[in-house]
């Protein structure tokens, strides 16, 4: 029987978090990828041999695929320089002085706690690759919820795991879901039984600390009939590393009548390639609500989408991006409509200033038999000056009559209307451009719990002042 | 209409091959049970030819996407297809292969 | 059959008696015919378009004068050329515009007589390197028009160019070059027409126009090919300062349709209008890759795609708006819009923007859906029977590109030719 890896935390995380004890043990796998270290990464974990089968397929498989030709530049990726997996007790080097100053008193200005701070900024070493931070509560466990870092999901559910694990995406769909099925370590895996609605988010924290590590955290959710969940990934605070690349594959299945909310606010520091699949398979009458803010990051290429399988499943996505100096917001959303009487709505905020491009990328299928559908996709882009842009590639493909389909973009920049307006009364440039930011991407605010919400509209006023590293 | 598309031994247990019957571009598989069976060659979400796959089983898997197909019945086995692709009969009389569409 | 061969260039060529320039430029043209491979599904302007069925080699070079025409041209005109398959073109003009210096002659003719007009446009917008298509129809290409109308005319009458192919199981492809003097105002007809033949065709129907400043041109492009055609085609203008170009395509023929409508806007004040309509019948394919580059600022385009599918038919519509850097003040529209009129139809729409510039503005849509029921509802409360409550509104549908089409006998032609089609 296979013993559940511990980490050791500090006490007062302990405290706080609720963390269980690690075992302590080193490993540390060499840089790059090889058959080698995957079924060393696979047997560190003491995985069943169907799933070291599976990642010794996906890394062949992620071995002969092009990278993609589309969206963003992804040219500078190293893959045969980055480590694939650390194990959390690894001791790392850094140390508070070598944060960055500003990406301090970004955290100063956000008002996050100090041994937040640290562990955001990757100092408290601890806390890699491995998922440390969930707060399952106790009346959870009651319900029969589960809530866990998927490496013990798998270990502790392994039946459940077999049937649903990669059906949603199979290694095979791109080339970044190929390597996070080779190299998968940490993410979430969450079951909610039948006609149980969790009526408080779940949050999870994930991190990237050590230089030069990739992270390929896998999340699982499965909403039985009738249930509901809120899952909630990241935080405002930009998440500090050195070069990496950041490789998540999500697959959700909502089943029968059931909901399911993935909210997503991801500010890796803008070094970081954040290349991310994540799918959701909504059956009848049920809905997939994706909440996804793109702040951080160099280069994010992320099309969160719904497969909407069958009669009266439902699909929403709210997405914003801001891309700053020498950032890429690839981002989008997928609505495939495989059943009748489906609706999907996809709305897109995305914000450029001082050359950051921002691309909405997106696609509305309507597979043949699928009539009655209704699908609309709204996009609105705001550039700051005149060095940034904004790209819309919304692909529509509809292969029945009875069907409604829409889609509406608008570039635009700050109109100087409402500029002189605020100024004239006093609000000076800045905070007048704000309050228009603010304003635009409200929408996607107040769907946010409050203190994202406080956070996020702070953290636009940083970037806002150029303040934000 | 049944059409004739080969010989028993052409094909190697646990193979799959593309033949093209009557104009229809089919993926033929000769599965580890035994039994040939026949689907449409013509992957329903991107259109990549199934034939170029690998055999899992009783399912093809489509070589650019990963989705995977029933050979007896063209179901799918989940995204990013969402269609099932026909199956067609096969029979064998004989030594020979046949294909009914 | 024959493969397309090099020598094939030369009998074109000398079929038309063109100088040894274009010759030459017929001979690079092919060269890059046969370096380039047939555009794969795997690149992203083909993944929604399948050529396959369409085999080069089966097709003869060039296309003997058969038939006389299946219509008779637009009438009132300032000119026409007609042409029939790859037999040089006839012209007739108003005497009156060639002594104002208008020239309007059959493409190789003008590339013999006015070489150092022709040489310096002809394939400069549309290029013969961009696929093997292109540069087929640029190695081969079987006569055209040449249309140049100087400084400061403005003429009411529209130009015409009618080219029918009548034969089948060859290439038809015919170019016409456009240039338009400062100031100059007149329209432009091109009719592409054949009867449905029993041999497929490969045809194309490619058009550059260069519009100088302030300049007003209007080109509308009636491709009325048979059902047995595949076609390819380049349209695209290049717009000085303060110029005007509108244009219009109305694809109804070919059973394979792809096109390219392209507008750059290189001048300040420059104004491009690209509008087309399409009406898919049976098994037709449409596919429109279109492009509106703003290349300097306070230019203005205007873009309007609208189609109607029935039975299998299915369309591809792509189009970019670009708003290249430092192209401020620019002002650009795109709009697709699709009526799918049966079970089976299949519409793609991907409506795109690339902007690099934040003082534009910068607004498209895209839509796909049956006829509203809520209009025949409207209708058909007023007592109007159902199938002319669906004409209604099918025609209504096309009613805001039709008006656009800026020369009346153009927009009567296609009028009709819709009614046609709609037949419910």
């Amino acid at each position: 029987m296979a013993v559940a890896p511990r980490i050791n935390v500090g006490d007062d995380y302990k405290e706080k978090y609720g963390f269980f004890d690690p075992e302590n043990y080193v490993f540390k796998a060499k840089r790059g990828l090889s058959p080698e270290i995957i079924q060393e990464i696979s047997w560190m974990k003491q995985e069943p041999e169907w799933m070291a089968k599976l990642r010794l397929r996906a890394l062949d498989i992620f071995r002969k695929k092009p990278m993609p030709t589309w969206g963003a530049d992804l040219s500078k990726i190293d893959f045969e320089n980055i480590f694939y997996y650390l194990k959390s007790s690894e001791k790392q080097s850094t140390s508070w002085d070598d944060v960055p100053d500003d990406i301090k008193r970004t955290f100063d200005r956000l008002g996050v706690p100090q041994a937040e701070r640290k562990f955001l900024a990757g100092v408290a070493a601890q806390y890699e690759s491995e998922v440390v931070y969930h707060s399952l509560h106790k009346d959870l466990e009651k319900k029969g919820v589960l809530f866990l870092d998927t490496d013990s999901g798998l270990r502790d559910h392994p039946e459940l795991f077999q049937e649903y694990f990669g059906t949603v995406i199979p290694a095979a769909d791109n080339k970044f879901a190929a390597l996070n099925t080779a190299a998968w370590s940490g993410g979430s895996f969450i079951y909610v039984p039948k006609g149980v609605k969790v009526d408080i988010p779940l949050q999870a924290y994930f991190r990237i600390n050590a230089e030069n590590m990739g992270q390929f955290e896998r999340t699982l959710i499965i909403c039985d009939e009738d249930s509901f969940v809120h899952y909630i990934e990241g935080c405002t605070a930009p998440i500090y590393t050195t070069d990496s690349l950041h490789s998540a594959v999500v697959e959700i299945i909502v089943k029968k009548g059931a909901r399911c909310r993935y909210t997503t606010i991801q500010n890796w520091s803008t070094n970081v390639y954040n290349l991310v699949t994540k799918r959701a398979l909504a059956y009848e009458g049920a809905t997939m609500e994706w909440v996804d803010g793109n702040l951080g990051s160099a280069v994010t290429m992320k099309y969160p989408s719904v497969y909407l399988m069958e009669p009266g499943a439902k699909g929403d996505v709210l997405s914003i991006a801001f891309a700053g100096k020498g950032q890429h917001q690839d981002a989008g959303a997928k609505m495939v409509h495989a059943a009748p009487n489906t609706t999907s709505t996809i709305t897109s905020k995305s914000i450029s200033k001082a050359g950051g491009r921002t691309s909405y990328r997106g696609l509305v299928k309507v597979q043949p038999g699928s009539s009655h559908v209704k699908s609309f996709v709204k996009c609105d882009a705001l550039l700051l000056d005149d060095q940034s842009i904004s790209d819309t590639y919304p692909y529509i493909e509809c292969d029945e009559s009875e069907v409604t389909i829409g889609h509406e973009a608008t570039v635009s920049k700050v109109s100087d209307e409402q500029l002189f307006y605020l100024m004239s009364r006093g609000i000076s440039q800045v905070e007048a451009e704000t309050m228009i930011v603010n304003g635009f991407i409200e929408p996607f605010t107040k769907e946010l719990p409050l203190e994202y919400a406080v956070e996020l509209n702070r953290l636009i006023q940083l970037e806002m002042e150029g303040s934000v590293g | 209409m049944k059409h004739l598309v080969g010989k028993v031994e052409d094909q190697a247990v646990d193979t799959i091959r593309k033949v093209v019957v009557d104009g229809e571009e089919v993926c033929l598989a000769h599965a580890e049970d035994g039994t040939y069976y026949a689907i449409s060659d013509i992957c329903s979400h991107e259109e990549f030819s199934l034939s170029d796959g690998e055999l899992w089983g009783l399912q093809v898997e489509c070589p650019v996407h990963g989705s995977r197909f029933n050979l007896a019945t063209g179901a799918c086995s989940g995204p990013p297809a969402t269609e099932p692709v026909r199956a067609y009969p096969v029979t064998v009389e004989g030594d020979d292969v046949y294909v009914e569409l | 059959m024959t493969a397309l061969v090099l020598s094939a260039a030369d009998e074109l060529a000398g079929l038309h008696d063109e100088p040894a320039w274009l010759r030459a430029k017929r001979r690079q043209a092919f060269a890059v015919y046969e370096r380039l491979p047939l555009p794969q599904r795997t690149e992203e302007e083909w993944r929604r378009t399948s050529l396959k069925g369409l085999d080069l080699d089966a097709f003869q070079a060039f296309e003997a004068a058969g038939a006389s025409a299946p219509a008779t041209p637009i009438a009132d005109t300032a000119g026409v050329l007609r042409q029939s398959g790859s037999e040089p073109g006839k012209v007739e003009i108003d005497p009156e515009l060639s002594r104002a210096g208008v020239l309007f002659v059959p493409l190789s003719q003008a590339a013999r007589e006015y070489p150092e007009l022709v040489q310096k446009h002809l394939f400069q917008e549309v290029r013969p390197d961009r696929d093997k298509l292109a540069a087929l129809h640029a190695a081969l290409f079987s006569g055209g028009t040449f249309l140049y109308v100087p400084d400061g005319v403005s003429i009411a009458k529209p130009f015409v160019s009618q080219f029918w192919s009548s034969t089948g199981g060859a290439l038809v492809l015919p170019h016409t070059l456009i240039i338009a003097g400062r100031g100059s105002s007149f329209n432009h007809v091109d009719e592409f027409l054949s009867p449905d033949l029993e041999r497929p065709s490969l045809t194309s129907g490619s058009a550059e126009i260069f519009a100088g400043e302030a300049s007003n041109v209007g080109y509308v492009a009636l491709q009325r090919w048979g059902n047995h055609a595949w076609q390819f085609a380049d349209e695209r203008a290049r717009l000085e300062k303060d110029s005007t170009v509108r244009m219009v395509h109305a694809g109804l023929g070919a059973r394979f349709s792809k096109n390219r409508v392209e507008a750059s806007l290189n001048g300040p004040g420059a104004r491009a209008e690209l509008k087309a309509l399409y009406f898919g019948t049976g098994q037709q394919f449409f596919d429109f890759h279109t492009l509106q580059q703003h290349v300097v600022g306070h230019s203005t385009s205007d873009l309007l795609f609208k189609g109607a599918l029935r039975e299998q038919a299915q369309s591809v519509y792509a189009g970019l708006i670009r708003i290249e850097v430092g192209a401020s003040g620019s002002d650009a529209y795109q709009a697709n819009r699709n009526l799918l009129l049966s079970n089976q139809a299949k519409a793609n729409s991907i409506p795109m923007l690339e902007i690099m510039n934040n003082d534009v503005r910068c607004t498209h849509g895209a839509t796909v859906g049956p006829v509203d029921p809520e209009h025949l509802f409207y209708l058909e409360s007023r007592g109007i029977p159902p199938m002319v409550a669906q004409r209604m509104v099918v025609h209504g549908f096309f009613g805001q590109v039709l008006e656009r089409i800026p020369v009346q006998q153009a927009r009567e032609l296609v009028e009709q030719e819709l009614e046609d089609r709609i037949g419910f």
